[in-house]
C-alpha cells in the first residue's frame, strides 16, 4: 500500500475526532442556558456576538447575544481585550468571540446574575459595519404614499373650502 | 336599554376616527426625526410612510364622513373598544417594516402589548434593531398608558362631558380635578417631573455601569417610559440585567411602583397630603397583598432552593413588584423563571392576576375591586352569624369615607369574574396549544392583566391561535372589559331593533 494513502487512512480519522470534539467544546449560549444546571459552575467555551462592553471599576461585562438569547461576561481588568472594541447594534454585525471560563447559573459574587467569568477571550472574527442601503421598494412605497396623501389633501382642502363658501352665500 | 344609532351619529363617530389618525400620523413624525438624526435611513422611510398612510386614511375618513352632532354618549365606549383595535393596527406598521417580526400579526402583537403597557414581545433579533424603532416600541407604551389617546379626544370632542364620557369608557372614570382639561394638565405636569427626575437617575447610572452616551440618554428614557408606564419592554434582549446595576433595578422598582398608583394619590402626594397617601384603601391593599406574596414566595423560594440573603430579596423581591404593579421587567432570565418551584410560580401569577390601583396604567383585577370584594364578603358573613342585628353598612376610604353599596359590588364582581374566566380561558386554550397548564395560565394572566412576564411561551413561534388569544386578551384587559361588554350589547341591541 502506498506511504500515502497510510497516512491519509489514520489521518483522516484523527483529523475527523479534533475537529469533532473542537466542535463539540464550543457551546452556543442557548445549549448553555437550556442545561444551567448541567453546567452550573464548571468550565465552559462559547462562541457568540458582542452586544455591549460595560467598562467598569474592577473589570468589564462584555453582554454577549446569539439568536436572542443573551448573557453577561465578566472579565477582570487583567485580561486584555482592548481588541474587542465593536459591539452589535443597528448598524454594526458585533465581534464575534470565543469566550473560556467558569459558568454560573446563579453568581455569589454578582447578586445573583446568571453568568460567565471568563479567564481566556479570543477574536474569532472581526465585527463589520453593515453599509446601509435604502431599499429601492421602500423609496417607491414611500413616494406612491406621498402622492396619495397630496391628493387626498387637495381633495380635502377643495371640500372645506366649498362649504365655506356655501356658508358665507347662505 | 335598546338604542339604535343614526347615521349622523356613526358619521360623527367615522369623523372623529379619522381625525385621530390624522393625530397618530403626527406623532410617527417624532421617530421619524430620531431616525433622521441618526442616520437610521430603511427606519426612517418606514417611519414617513406609515405617516403618510395615517394621514390618507385620515382625511378619506373626514371626507366621506362629515362631523354632524355630537355622538351619543352610550356610542363612547363603541368608540373606545374600536380605537384600541385601530391605533395599534397603525401603529404596527412601523413594526411590521422593519423587517424585525416574522409577519403582519406578529408586529400587531407587539404593538397591541405596547400600547395596552403589556410588555409581551414576539420581535425578532431585538439586539441589532434600530434604535429610532426600538424608541417608536417604548413611545407607544407611553402613549396608551398616559392616555395621550384620550387627551387627543377631549380636543376633537366639542363638550367636556363627550370627553370625560370616553374616559370612563376607557376605564379611568376618576377625575381628579372637575374637569378633564386640568386633569389632563395635572396627569401631564406630574409626569413630566417625573420623567425628569427618573430619566436623569438612570442616565447617571447607565454612564456609571459603563454604557455609551448615546447608548444611556436613549435607554434612560426607555427605561423611563416602560417602567412609569407599566409597560415591561426592554430596549435588549438581557431585559434590565442587560445594565448589571443595582441602582437600575431599584429605580425601575420605585417608578413602577408610582406608576401602579392611583393617579388621585399622585394628587395627595404632591399636595403633601400624606393622610391619604397612607389611609387609602387602595395603598393599604397593597401592602398587605405585597407583603403576603413576598413572604410566601420567599419562603418557597428558601425551601427548595439555595439563595443568599441578597440574592432573595433582590429575585423574589423585584419578581413580585414587577408582577404586581404589572410592569413586566425582569432581572432573571426565562430558564432561571422557569427553574423556579411550581408554588413560587404561581404565586408570581397570583400577583400579576391581582394588579396595582385603579385609574392607573396597571392591568389586571386591581386593589380596590379585590378590596371591596373582601370587604363584601366580610359584611355577608358577619349577616350570617349575627342575623338579628340591624345591617351595618360597609365603610372604606378613597380620597373620602365612601358607603360600600350593594350596585357597586355588582359592578365589581361583574368585571372580577370576566378577569379570572379570561384569565383561566386563555390558559385553557394554551393547553390545547400543547404547554403545561401552569406556564398556560401564567403567560395568560401575563397578557390579560397587562403585566408582560413570561415563561418563554411568548415567541414568534408560537402557534398563531394563542397570538390572537394574547392579543385579544390584553386588549380586552386594557379596557377592563366595561367597554367591550357595553360595545356588544350595544351592538346586539341595534341588531335586535
Ligand atoms: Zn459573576
Amino acid at each position: 500500500m502506498n506511504i500515502m494513502v497510510r497516512i491519509f487512512m489514520v489521518g483522516l480519522p484523527l483529523f475527523l475526532l479534533a475537529s469533532f470534539s473542537g466542535i463539540a467544546q464550543t457551546l452556543s449560549l442557548e445549549q448553555l442556558l437550556d442545561s444551567a444546571q448541567a453546567y452550573d459552575n464548571k468550565e465552559i467555551d462559547v462562541q457568540a456576538e458582542v452586544l455591549d462592553k460595560l467598562t467598569q471599576e474592577k473589570g468589564y461585562w462584555l453582554n454577549l447575544g446569539d439568536k436572542g438569547v443573551s448573557l453577561g461576561v465578566w472579565v477582570d481588568k487583567e485580561i486584555e481585550i482592548s481588541n474587542i472594541a465593536r459591539p452589535g447594534s443597528y448598524a454594526i454585525n458585533g465581534d464575534i468571540i470565543r469566550i473560556q471560563g467558569v459558568f454560573h447559573s446563579s453568581c455569589k459574587e454578582h447578586l445573583g446574575q446568571t453568568d460567565i467569568h471568563a479567564y481566556r477571550i479570543s477574536l474569532v472574527e472581526e465585527g463589520s459595519l453593515r453599509k446601509e442601503r435604502v431599499l429601492p421598494h421602500k423609496k417607491f412605497f414611500a413616494i406612491a404614499w406621498l402622492v396619495s396623501f397630496l391628493v387626498i389633501l387637495g381633495v380635502y382642502s377643495a371640500k372645506e373650502l366649498l362649504e365655506k363658501s356655501k356658508r358665507r352665500s347662505q | 336599554m335598546i338604542f339604535s344609532p343614526t347615521k349622523d351619529d356613526l358619521s360623527s363617530l367615522l369623523n372623529i376616527l379619522g381625525k385621530l389618525l390624522c393625530f397618530l400620523g403626527l406623532l410617527l413624525l417624532i421617530p421619524a426625526a430620531i431616525a433622521r438624526l441618526l442616520a437610521e435611513l430603511n427606519p426612517f422611510y418606514d417611519f414617513i410612510t406609515t405617516f403618510f398612510i395615517c394621514e390618507c386614511a385620515g382625511l378619506i375618513l373626514l371626507i366621506i364622513f362629515p362631523f354632524k352632532k355630537e355622538p351619543d354618549y352610550s356610542l363612547a365606549f363603541l368608540l373606545v373598544a374600536f380605537l384600541w383595535l385601530l391605533i395599534p393596527f397603525f401603529g404596527a406598521l412601523p413594526l411590521w417594516f422593519s423587517g424585525h417580526f416574522a409577519g403582519f400579526l406578529d408586529a400587531f402583537f407587539d404593538s397591541m402589548s405596547g400600547f395596552a403597557t403589556t410588555g409581551l414581545s414576539v420581535i425578532q433579533d431585538l439586539d441589532h434593531l434600530a434604535l429610532s424603532v426600538n424608541f417608536w416600541r417604548h413611545f407607544i407604551m407611553f402613549l396608551g398608558g398616559q392616555g395621550i389617546i384620550i387627551v387627543a379626544l377631549s380636543f376633537v370632542a366639542k363638550t367636556p362631558a363627550y370627553g370625560l364620557g370616553l374616559y370612563v369608557g376607557e376605564a379611568r372614570e376618576e377625575k381628579i380635578l372637575p374637569n378633564i382639561i386640568s386633569t389632563a394638565r395635572f396627569i401631564w405636569t406630574v409626569s413630566l417631573l417625573y420623567f425628569i427626575l427618573g430619566s436623569s437617575v438612570l442616565f447617571a447610572e447607565a454612564l456609571r455601569a459603563g454604557l455609551s452616551f448615546k447608548k444611556a440618554l436613549f435607554h434612560s428614557v426607555f427605561l423611563f417610559m416602560a417602567a412609569f408606564d407599566t409597560g415591561g419592554f426592554t430596549p435588549q434582549s438581557m431585559n434590565v440585567s442587560y445594565y448589571h446595576s443595582l441602582t437600575i433595578e431599584l429605580t425601575t422598582v420605585v417608578l413602577m411602583i408610582l406608576g401602579s398608583f392611583n393617579f388621585n394619590l399622585h394628587y395627595f402626594l404632591w399636595m403633601r397630603r400624606k393622610k391619604e397617601v397612607i389611609e387609602n384603601i387602595e395603598t393599604r391593599t397593597f401592602l398587605v397583598t405585597f407583603s403576603l406574596l413576598f413572604l410566601v414566595l420567599n419562603i418557597d423560594l428558601l425551601s427548595k432552593m439555595n439563595l443568599s440573603f441578597i440574592e432573595l430579596f433582590r429575585k423574589g423581591f423585584y419578581q413580585v413588584i414587577t408582577a404586581h404593579t404589572g410592569c413586566g421587567f425582569s432581572n432573571i432570565s426565562i430558564s432561571q423563571l422557569k427553574a423556579w418551584p411550581k408554588g413560587a410560580l404561581i404565586f408570581i401569577t397570583l400577583a400579576m392576576g391581582l394588579g396595582g390601583g385603579i385609574g392607573s396604567t396597571t392591568g389586571g383585577i386591581k386593589l380596590m375591586r379585590l378590596a371591596l370584594l373582601g370587604k363584601a364578603v366580610v359584611s355577608e358573613v358577619k349577616s350570617w352569624i349575627f342575623p338579628l342585628r340591624v345591617r351595618v353598612y360597609e365603610k372604606y376610604h378613597h380620597l373620602q369615607d365612601m358607603i360600600l353599596e350593594d350596585k357597586r359590588i355588582r359592578l365589581v364582581f361583574i368585571v372580577f369574574f370576566f378577569y379570572i374566566a379570561s384569565y383561566f380561558l386563555g390558559a385553557v386554550i394554551g393547553v390545547f396549544c400543547g404547554y403545561p397548564f401552569l406556564e398556560s395560565l401564567f403567560e395568560s394572566t401575563s397578557a390579560c392583566a397587562n403585566v408582560g412576564l413570561s415563561v418563554g411561551i411568548t415567541s414568534s413561534s408560537m402557534p398563531v391561535a394563542l397570538k390572537i388569544t394574547y392579543i385579544i386578551q390584553m386588549w380586552a384587559g386594557r379596557l377592563e372589559f366595561v367597554s367591550i361588554i357595553a360595545a356588544m350589547g350595544l351592538i346586539f341591541s341595534s341588531f335586535k331593533k
